[in-house]
C-alpha cells in the first residue's frame, strides 16, 4: 500500500471510485506490477461505470460495481489524464466543460422556436465562448473537436462527452489488471443490514482476516464520515438516521495504541493533510478506534 | 461587553498563531513547486510567503481562516465531497487547486487573489473552530 499515494477527490462526489482505484492499485503493486507511476484514474472509472449503468451522473456509485469495470476495461492512468487536460487541476477543467455543455443544451440552438439565422448566430457565439474557455484553460490539444461537442450536447450527454475525451486519453495509457491463477479479479461485499444480529462481529472478523493476510489488501468501507472530524455518538445501529454524510474510504492497517485500544488506519481521499481530523493521523490516513469505527460502518468491500 | 470580550479573544487567538514556529512542506503545482509553512500544533498549512519577518501573518489565505465555516459549507451539499473544497469555493471565495507532495500524495489547497494558499484541511479545522465559537457566543 506504501506504493499507492494518497489522493484528493476535491469537490467531486466520487469517493466510491477513489476507493475502487485504491483497491485495484494496491492489488496490482502487490502482484507483480511494478509500474508505480501508473495510478488508476478514479474519474475515468466513475465515468465508465456510469455509462455502463446508463446513469446520467457520476455522483453516486458503488465500489463493487466500479472494480469489475476496471478489471474488464483496464486501468486508465490518472496522471496521463490529468496531464493531458490540465495537469493536476483537471477537475476544474471538467467542471468548466460541464457548464458550457449545459449552456449549449439550454440555449435556443436546438429548439425549433428560433429561425435558422438566429440559431446560426447563437451557435457561433456559443462555439466562440467554448473555444475561448478551452484556450484559457491551457488545454494544449483539443481532445474532441468543437463540432463533436455540439453533437454530444444534443443528446443530453455530458457523460458521453467525458467518455469520448477520456477514451482518447486512455488509448495509450491503460494497463491490464493481473489475473490470479488465470481467473479475473473479483470483489465481494458484506452489508451490515443483511446481518442484523451479528454485523459488528462479521465486520471485525472480515477486517482482521484481510489485514493480517500475507498479501494484505486494503478493505473499502462505506461509513459515516462525520466520525473523522469529531468523536460524537455512533451513527449506525439504532441511531442510523443520524448519519448525514455517507462516505467511502479504505482501511489499510491496524494497531494497538498506547492505551491498549485496537485501532484501524483509515485512508481517506481528502489529500495528505491531517489538519482537519479529530484523530491521530499520518499523511491523510487516520487512526480510529476499531469499535467506534465498526459501529459507523454500513458495508465492507474487498477483493476476493 | 460579552461581544467585545469575544472579539478580543479571537484577535489574541489569531495573533498567537503567528508566533509559533513551523516546518516547511513543498507541493508541486502546474506553475512549479511552492513552499508552505506547516504548523502541526496549530493545524495550519499556509503559503510560506504569508510569513512576516515580525508580527502577524499577512495574506488573503490567512484572513480566510477567520471566515471559514464548516457548518455553512456542509449545508450547501449532500454527499461526501472534500468539505475543505466546499469551504474554499463557497465560503471564502477562493479557487481549489491540487498539489503533489514530495512523496507523490495529492492535497487540495485554496488559492486567493493575492496568490496565497491555505491547505483545505486547515479550512476544515478552523471552520469547525469558528462554528463552535459562534455557538458559544449565542
Amino acid at each position: 500500500m506504501q506504493k499507492v499515494p494518497v489522493m484528493d477527490q476535491d469537490g467531486t462526489l466520487i469517493c466510491y471510485a477513489y476507493s475502487a482505484a485504491q483497491l485495484i492499485d494496491a492489488f496490482r503493486f502487490s502482484h507483480g506490477d511494478h509500474n508505480y507511476e501508473h495510478l488508476t484514474s478514479p474519474l475515468v472509472a466513475a465515468v465508465n461505470n456510469s455509462i455502463n449503468a446508463k446513469d446520467k451522473f457520476i455522483e453516486a456509485g458503488r465500489v463493487q460495481d466500479v472494480v469489475p469495470d476496471i478489471v474488464s476495461k483496464g486501468s486508465c492512468s490518472h496522471r496521463a489524464v490529468g496531464a493531458r487536460f490540465r495537469a493536476y487541476s483537471f477537475k476544474g477543467f471538467i467542471a468548466g466543460i460541464y457548464s458550457h455543455l449545459d449552456a449549449i443544451r439550454h440555449s435556443d440552438l436546438f429548439r425549433n422556436s428560433s429561425t435558422p439565422a438566429e440559431r446560426d448566430k447563437h451557435r457561433t457565439e456559443l462555439v466562440s465562448d467554448l473555444q475561448c474557455y478551452m484556450d484559457s484553460s491551457r488545454v494544449f490539444e483539443y481532445p474532441v473537436q468543437i463540432e463533436k461537442i455540439l453533437k454530444h450536447a444534443t443528446f443530453d450527454s455530458r457523460l458521453k462527452y467525458l467518455n469520448a475525451i477520456f477514451g482518447e486519453a486512455c488509448k495509450n495509457s491503460s494497463v491490464k489488471i493481473p489475473k490470479i491463477n488465470g481467473k479475473k479479479l473479483e470483489i465481494e461485499y458484506v452489508r451490515g443490514e443483511d446481518h442484523p444480529s451479528n454485523w459488528k462481529k462479521i465486520f471485525k472478523d472480515t477486517l482482521n482476516v484481510r489485514l493480517k493476510n500475507k498479501y494484505s489488501q486494503p478493505v473499502a468501507i462505506t461509513y459515516c464520515s462525520e466520525i473523522l472530524n469529531d468523536k460524537g455518538p455512533s451513527k449506525r445501529g439504532p441511531a442510523a438516521e443520524e448519519c448525514k454524510y455517507s462516505h467511502s474510504s479504505v482501511i489499510v492497517g491496524r494497531r494497538v495504541d498506547q492505551a491498549g485500544k485496537c485501532q484501524y488506519l483509515v485512508r481517506n481521499s481528502y489529500g495528505d493533510s491531517c489538519n482537519g481530523y479529530y484523530w491521530e493521523c499520518e499523511h491523510g490516513q487516520i487512526w480510529v478506534d476499531s469499535d467506534y469505527l465498526i459501529e459507523n460502518i454500513a458495508e465492507l468491500q474487498y477483493l476476493k | 461587553m460579552k461581544y467585545l470580550l469575544s472579539s478580543v479573544l479571537i484577535l489574541v487567538f489569531f495573533n498567537a498563531l503567528s508566533t509559533v514556529k513551523a516546518e516547511e512542506k513543498k507541493y508541486k503545482f502546474d506553475e512549479g513547486t511552492i513552499t508552505f509553512s506547516h504548523n502541526q500544533s496549530l493545524r495550519l498549512t499556509l503559503s510560506k510567503s504569508c510569513e512576516p519577518k515580525s508580527g502577524e501573518y499577512s495574506c488573503d489565505a490567512y484572513s480566510a481562516l477567520k471566515k471559514a465555516s464548516f457548518a455553512k459549507a456542509m449545508k450547501q451539499v449532500s454527499g461526501s465531497l472534500n468539505p475543505g473544497s466546499v469551504i474554499c469555493k463557497s465560503i471564502t471565495g477562493g479557487t481549489v487547486v491540487l498539489g503533489l507532495s514530495e512523496k507523490g500524495n495529492e492535497n487540495s489547497f485554496c488559492r486567493f487573489k493575492d496568490g496565497s494558499m491555505v491547505d483545505n484541511g486547515s479550512l476544515v479545522y478552523y471552520g469547525r473552530k469558528n462554528d463552535k465559537r459562534t455557538i458559544q457566543q449565542r
